[in-house]
């Protein structure tokens, strides 16, 4: 096994190869699944129409020399991203930042990440990101996986909802990870490379490309192996998710109060079957405790951020029992809006304010699990439903946004 | 304020600026700070650069986006550092260039822009630079710094600015034994452009700025740059090459970076200095900020709506600088006296408040610290088109103290809280720069951020937000404006357009709730959302929108227009049209189209005339598929919720593929409706935009050719003269007229061309009529000729589309011409005017400003006839053509029973009984408009006004037909609608155009016989609108002139009138049209006049309050 990059190495590597078609970076490999990252990259390459011209970027692993050629190069760089099972924000962001820098530097027309754990990607992954790009003239495509109901709740619940308010565009999964982009958004993103925040340029690839009015598609890879969720951290993810999330809203202020309404994006591929959820049970009842207990304790940093009304649905809530304990979507969608504005306005400490979010988020899973275990709905329909009411909340979230007068009802 | 063409940024390698956008001042809020005044941060009692940069988090938190710093240079301080000693350097009181240097970089790494002073208009006395010159000899490159004289006389015509203290623009230099120049105080010597080393060192000012990384230099008292013998000393040209030369170092070193121009001047004459896209990026827009409060105090728009639509375009790429106020007196240099002393008694009881000629104030005292007021004047800052600057601490509503000196009382210490000094700092209280305000009502203790911060319902807050939604907007600061013009002129409104966004804007500038109408048909279908609350309004109908507004409130409505789907998007509204005509224009297809397609397309067409009606129904009555083209023709009738239904032409036509997107992005509003054929997507449109279709009509007529249509039949009707007119080339190309109006026009090549007439009414058109009549039967050259036209013909008399031929279309010949007689007239009146304001009017002319009709019975005046040059000329050729025109129009027919039409009739009593009562009724109705709307007019017009009503009775009593009978005179058609518009200037004569009468009356009463003299009638008070319509505009710049210019607008209008008369009796002498008396005559003429005055009043109430003063005039020209 050779050893890998540093950074400057890295550079100079890249320097050395000129131009490219395609720049794939593998963020998830690790010395489990590595192995054959770049034959996979290889391997997808056989379903596009002209072979292009490829640089495989990955972080470690082995017998991917095997597979360099003339059009066909990888770089090695241990610097280069982290599992996110294990990554921080910070070097999550900073992946994808070096790989888009990367791209740039050799021109090429599509940049593709595939950042999910290894164990499920094939080669169809990547072919399916990269092609929409190199042969359909999309600028932004990102993946559908195939829903599990429990997996996956922090996008299903908040950004994805929240996102397709905002923006206008039905996009399941408007972050990723997996993705692909095509130069032209590459060059609208270029403004953004000193940006502060820590997801850069994740959290902005959607907006920008609809702020731009390029083409976003996403598409049917199959299966995903999602990281399993780290509870007892849940607070810090969240934060470590929302605050960047809630910071771009305020930079994207003007345009996602012009949208109305959303549009559906072209879906590529088709969908696979689902399997059955590996997912643990969800313990609900822990998760309904720790609501309560923040009704108890939370109350004066949520008096600062949330209305009356919104204050007495939680009251009410918390006296729900278990087995009957719902949050309506309505109430949910202005509690996201709300903390997203008290986030601006720096109504308290940021990462206060976010970590006082954790159990309101723990009421919406155990709502949403409760709901979910009942029967009678798929996920697609009751995220679909979840969806509407972000939109539906939208005007309350604008008039807030421009009026954030604390005598609201 | 509407922007010209965008010019190509220069693109090179230059050192960039802070901001990333190259135009970011037009989206800007600024805030303009002392630095002595913000925050001390060392104990001295003077505010300092460290002091500003502990302060940046509030300026950020405030969400304006760029902070403007008065002087901070070196300097002795006799004019608050606008007497600069170093130019590069920092006055130690506030600190050091280091702590400059960590002032700028804080700020950038917030994303605040900063602007700074480049005062080179002239130095300190104390410069090193003057102290050279004063002790250089004469002559020399050092003394030429500044400029200098052996005598106080030269440059006698420059004013003197600061009059409360300078008598003098020259001052005594001992040293030098030479007076030197100083349009400001004399401790402030002014440089010397025409010595070139000069503009290099200011050069190389501006570069070290620039190269520390400031983004925009405030170039200080610009109009006074260059000094010239004979002139005011202001705005010169050689002045705007230095600053063109400064503005190409910036742009060619240098990127995101932007130069504004402070010249307190009217805005036509700041135009220039944006030049070409060449000068300044901004100026300040001086006169429109007293507007605003003498609109607020006078509870009426008219000073605001009157400024901005005296405010030119500027070049894309350049911005206004708003403001309520500044460091600065309120200056009232910019309006009349009248309002100066308006504004002196409404805004300063005191005359301690009174400074040079403004006042003294901030902007809360003004407004008597009447919150609404304050958000009122905030709301119109924020969205009337412009970058807006805020004062320090007039986001907090702070006082002022009128009891120190100077503009001092508004510099006072920035209250941060209620301890000691207001928080902005801790000396002793005596050595602060200058006492807080401590009043009961302002005082620190009362009015401070602390409480303010702590306050959500503070005045503060709501700037906070009101900033914070503008910045939402790029509209506000980039967009176009359209006032509104509601009958209630206590209400102000306005739309903002910018690319796709559309804000309505409504401020009551009254003390009590105000109900207003707005006319917002255009707007039809939309939903307006108040911006602040996001609110969803009452859609937008065609009827008037109704808004009931509190007193001083204002609304921002966003519009959001009804949603508009792509067709694929929209299937229910796609047609298919593979089946051909029959199956789109019969059927579902055609129910289609009449029930949802055509109501929504006839009120987005400029020829449709019914907009403010509602429409209830429309049918195809009658169609026609075109061989040709494949194009259709439909008759369209078009019922309303009440009144008679009208028909219309509605040619169709659909393209596909690249034509169809081309069409969609350039002319939406000839779109019907996507369509489908055999898989193919387009659009279904007006025909008049294939060229295949315009084609075919031409060869309709050309060709005699028929088409039967389902019920009645087209022909073409080429005239005799077609062949001639059309010429021998084989093709002509098709363009589309580019102004639509009631018709529509399509050019053949040079040759030809066709009016298209959408509104049809049975019975001839009488455009065509004339025109074929004047061409074939009078052979009367001087009108385009008629070539033929298409007519369309009902099967039989109880057909539907009426019993009567109608004209569908008309060909004329293309006339080559010079443009339209009223716009020509313009420049000349202009260019006379430009002559004679200079002259004081001579007594020797006092007696040619008699009436025209009785000039004209004498020989025109040889030094009058001087004055006014070739235009005497002009007036003398049209009205010879237009009694040539009536000549040949009251001429009897060859053949009387084949042109009934044309044979004169006599006028009877009764016909003369008729005008008078018709005249009278006009006459009340316009007198008690006058009356009622009399309070609401321009000071200048109340007096004519009051004229015209106390004489009400004996007008009246004037137009009586007279008992003795003697009347002798003949009515014949006539062109109906004569005015200077209806008229082309060709090479030195004239060609009359357009007999279709006024398109909005009912076809009869333009067909109707008249006396020639209505025309005659409707050509002077065209010569008058000329006159007194620029005299309006060139004196709006100029208000001083208008008194003296008001003589020589009466003896343009007059003598031109009196030749036009002079030479239309000589070439009509004898004409049985014409009264045979000269007495009749008179009358008569009088009488047109008197109408078409009244017609103009009713008109000019109602949508130009300004121009009253014209028709007040024309009636009371009246020898009455």
């Amino acid at each position: 096994m050779s050893e890998a990059n540093t950074l400057s190495e890295t550079q100079e590597q890249i320097a050395g190869i000129g131009g490219a078609d395609l720049v794939v970076g593998i963020l998830g490999a690790d010395e489990t699944h590595s192995a054959g990252a770049a034959m996979m990259v290889r391997e997808s390459l056989g379903a596009l129409a002209e072979r292009p011209k490829t640089v495989v970027i990955h972080n470690d692993g082995d017998g991917a020399e095997a597979a360099a050629d003339d059009s066909f190069f990888v770089v090695r760089d241990r610097t280069f991203g982290q599992s996110p099972t294990v990554a921080t924000v910070e070097s999550v962001g900073a992946a994808y930042r070096s790989l888009f820098a990367a791209g740039s530097k050799l021109g090429a027309r599509a940049c593709c990440v595939v950042a999910s754990n290894l164990q499920t990607v094939t080669p169809h992954w990547i072919s399916q990101l990269a092609q929409p790009i190199l042969e359909r003239n999309f600028d932004l495509v990102t993946p559908c996986y195939d829903r599990h109901k429990f997996e996956g709740l922090i996008n299903s619940g908040i950004v994805s909802p929240l996102s397709q308010a905002l923006y206008g565009r039905r996009i399941q999964n408007p972050m990723g990870p997996d993705l692909a982009c095509s130069k032209r958004l590459l060059e609208k993103l270029s403004g953004a490379a000193n940006d502060p925040n820590p997801m850069m340029p994740l959290v902005r690839l959607a907006p920008e490309a609809i702020r731009s009015g390029l083409q976003v598609a996403q598409t049917h890879v199959g299966e995903r192996v999602y990281p399993p969720t780290d509870w007892v951290n849940l607070s810090s993810v969240l934060a470590q998710l929302l605050g960047p999330v809630f910071t771009d809203m305020e930079l994207n202020a003007a345009l996602w109060q012009r949208v109305r309404g959303s549009q559906p994006v072209p879906t590529l591929g088709e969908e696979a079957h689902l399997t059955e959820s590996q997912t643990g049970p969800i313990e609900v009842h822990r998760m309904v405790e720790s609501f309560q207990l923040g009704v108890r304790n939370l109350q004066e940093i949520w008096g600062l951020v949330l209305p009356p009304a919104s204050l007495l649905e939680l009251h009410r809530l918390s006296r729900t029992p278990a087995e009957t304990f719902r949050m309506p979507d309505s109430v949910w969608a202005r509690v996201v809006y709300d903390f997203a504005l008290a986030h601006r306005l720096r109504s308290i400490r940021r990462d206060h304010l976010l970590r006082a979010f954790t159990p309101l988020y723990l009421a919406w899973v155990a709502s949403y699990a409760l709901e979910m275990e009942s029967g009678g709905e798929g996920v697609e329909e009751r995220l679909l439903r979840l969806a509407r009411e972000y939109e539906a909340a939208k005007p309350y979230l604008i008039s807030r946004w421009r009026s954030p007068d604390r005598f609201s009802p | 304020m509407p922007r010209e063409a965008v010019q190509e940024p220069l693109v090179a390698a230059r050192r960039s600026g802070s901001a990333s956008d190259p135009l970011w001042y037009q989206d800007a809020i600024i805030y303009e700070v002392h630095v002595k005044a913000f925050k001390d941060s060392n104990g001295d009692g003077v505010g300092d650069f460290p002091g500003l940069l502990q302060r940046l988090d509030y300026i950020q938190d405030l969400g304006v986006t760029c902070i403007w710093l008065l002087p901070f240079f070196p300097s002795p301080l006799k004019d608050d550092g606008y007497d600069i000693a170093d130019y590069m350097g920092v006055h130690p009181m506030y600190g050091t260039l280091d702590d400059f240097k960590a002032f700028l970089d804080a700020a950038h790494a917030r994303g605040l822009q900063v602007m700074i002073e480049l005062v080179v208009n002239h130095t300190s006395d104390q410069h090193p630079w003057f102290d050279a010159a004063r002790r250089a000899p004469a002559g020399s490159t050092e003394r030429d710094f500044y400029v200098w004289s052996d005598t106080d006389k030269k440059y006698a015509d420059a004013r003197i600015i600061f009059s409360d203290t300078e008598k003098s623009n020259w001052t005594w230099d001992p040293v030098a034994q030479a007076y030197y120049w100083h349009r400001f105080f004399s401790h402030q010597p002014d440089l010397n452009y025409d010595n070139p080393v000069v503009l290099e060192e200011v050069t190389k000012v501006m570069r070290f700025w620039f190269d520390l990384g400031v983004d925009a230099l405030r170039v200080d008292a610009v109009p006074y740059l260059v000094e010239r013998e004979g002139t005011s000393c202001e705005n010169l040209p050689e002045t705007h090459e230095v600053v063109r030369r400064l503005r190409h170092t910036v742009d060619s070193e240098y990127a995101n970076r932007m130069i504004l121009a402070e010249a307190n001047q009217w805005p036509t004459d700041v135009r220039p200095y944006f030049g070409d896209g060449d000068e300044f990026h901004m100026a300040f827009h001086f006169p429109l900020m007293p507007r605003i409060y003498m609109a607020l105090r006078q509870e009426d728009r008219l000073p605001i709506t009157d400024i901005v639509s005296q405010t030119p375009p500027i070049p894309a790429g350049c911005q206004w600088g708003l403001f309520l106020r500044n460091h600065d007196e309120l200056t009232l240099e910019m309006v009349t006296d009248d309002e100066r002393d308006y504004m002196y008694l409404a805004y300063s009881s005191d005359p301690r408040m009174r400074l040079n000629l403004g006042i003294r104030r901030r902007l809360a005292p003004l407004v008597d610290n009447n919150r609404r007021r304050m958000e009122l004047l905030n709301s119109l800052l924020f969205s009337l088109p412009g970058t807006p600057i805020l004062y320090y601490g007039d986001e907090l509503g702070m006082g002022d103290n009128i009891y120190l000196g100077d503009r001092n009382g508004v510099r006072t210490p920035m209250q941060w809280n209620a301890d000691r000094n207001a928080g902005f700092s801790t000396a002793t209280p005596a050595r602060l720069y200058s006492p807080v305000v401590m009043d009961p009502v302002w005082g620190y203790e009362a009015v401070n951020v602390e409480a303010q911060q702590s306050d959500p319902s503070s005045l503060l807050n709501w700037m906070r937000n009101m900033i914070a939604l503008r910045k939402l907007f790029r509209v506000f600061g980039r967009g176009t404006i359209e006032f509104l013009n509601p009958a209630n002129r206590k209400v102000l409104a306005y739309l903002r357009r910018y690319e796709g966004e559309q804000v309505l804007c409504v401020a009551n500038l009254s003390r009590f709730a105000q109900p207003v109408d707005l006319d917002l048909k255009d707007l039809a279908g939309s939903t307006p959302i108040e911006m602040l609350g996001y609110v969803e309004f009452p859609a937008i109908g065609r009827e008037a929108y109704r808004l009931t507004l509190a007193p001083y409130s204002s609304l921002w409505l966003e519009i959001h227009a009804p949603d508009v789907e792509a067709p694929s998007a929209e299937p229910e509204n796609t047609i298919s049209v593979a089946g051909g005509w029959e199956k789109v224009l019969t059927g579902a297809t055609g129910r289609r189209l009449e029930t949802r397609i055509l109501p929504d397309y006839l009120p987005k067409q400029r020829w449709f005339a019914a907009k403010s009606r509602h429409i209830a129904s429309t049918r195809i009555v009658d169609w026609a598929a075109l061989p040709d083209s494949g194009a259709a023709l439909a008759m369209l009738e078009v019922r309303y919720d009440a009144g008679d239904p009208d028909t219309y032409l509605v040619p169709l036509s659909s393209s596909f593929g690249d034509a169809s997107a081309a069409l969609v992005q350039s002319s939406p509003n000839a779109v019907l409706c996507p369509v489908t054929a055999r898989e193919q997507g387009g659009v279904l449109h007006d025909a008049i935009f294939s060229e295949a279709f315009c084609r075919e009509l031409a060869d309709m007529i050309a060709g005699s050719r028929e088409i039967r249509m389902h019920s009645g039949v087209l022909r073409g009707l080429p005239s005799s003269a077609f062949a001639a007119i059309r010429g021998d080339a084989a093709v002509l190309p098709v363009k589309r007229g580019s102004i639509e109006q009631s018709n529509t026009s399509v050019m053949y090549g040079d040759r030809m061309i066709l009016k298209l007439f959408r509104h049809e009414m049975a019975g001839p058109n009488p455009d065509c009529e004339v025109g074929k009549y004047l061409t074939e039967q009078a052979h009367f050259a001087p009108i385009p000729p008629f070539a033929g036209s298409i007519e369309y013909a009902p099967a039989e008399p109880s057909s539907e589309a009426g019993a009567e031929t109608v004209t569908v279309a008309m060909m004329q010949g293309f006339v080559a011409n010079e443009g339209d007689g009223w716009k020509w007239s313009i420049e000349e009146v202009e260019r006379f005017y430009e002559t004679a304001a200079p002259n004081p009017f001579p007594d020797a002319l006092r007696g040619e400003l008699a009436s025209p009709f009785d000039l004209s019975e004498r020989d025109p005046n040889p030094e009058a006839h001087d004055h006014i040059g070739m235009y005497m000329e002009a007036a003398d050729k049209l009205g010879r053509r237009t009694a040539e025109l009536h000549l040949a129009l009251g001429a009897q027919p060859n053949d009387p029973l084949k042109h009934p039409a044309f044979a004169p009739e006599t006028i009877s009593s009764t016909d003369l009984q008729a005008i008078f009562e018709s005249l009278r009724r006009q006459a009340s109705m316009a007198f008690d408009a006058l009356k009622y709307n009399l309070a609401q007019l321009p000071d200048e017009t109340v007096d004519l006004a009051a004229t015209v009503l106390s004489r009400r009775h004996r007008i009246l009593d004037h137009f009586r037909p007279r008992a003795d009978g003697g009347f002798h005179a003949q009515r014949i058609r006539i062109h109906g609608d004569y005015h200077l518009g209806q008229v082309l200037r060709v090479v030195s004569n004239f060609v009359i155009l357009d007999f279709e009468g006024e398109p909005s009356r009912p076809l009869a009463e333009r067909r109707a016989k008249q006396s020639p003299l209505k025309d005659v009638a409707g050509m002077l008070r065209s010569f008058s609108y000329a006159a007194y319509s620029t005299l309006i505009n060139y004196t709006a710049r100029r208000p001083e002139d208008l008194d003296r210019l008001e003589p020589w607008a009466q003896l343009w209008d007059h003598q031109v009138s009196a030749q036009f008369l002079r030479a239309y009796r000589e070439t009509a002498r004898g004409a049985a049209f014409l009264p045979e008396r000269s007495e009749d005559f008179a009358m008569l003429l009088d009488t047109y006049l008197f109408d078409k005055a009244l017609y103009e009043l009713l008109y000019e109430l109602n949508s130009r309050p300004a121009w009253v003063l014209i028709p007040l005039r024309g009636i009371l020209s009246l020898p009455i």
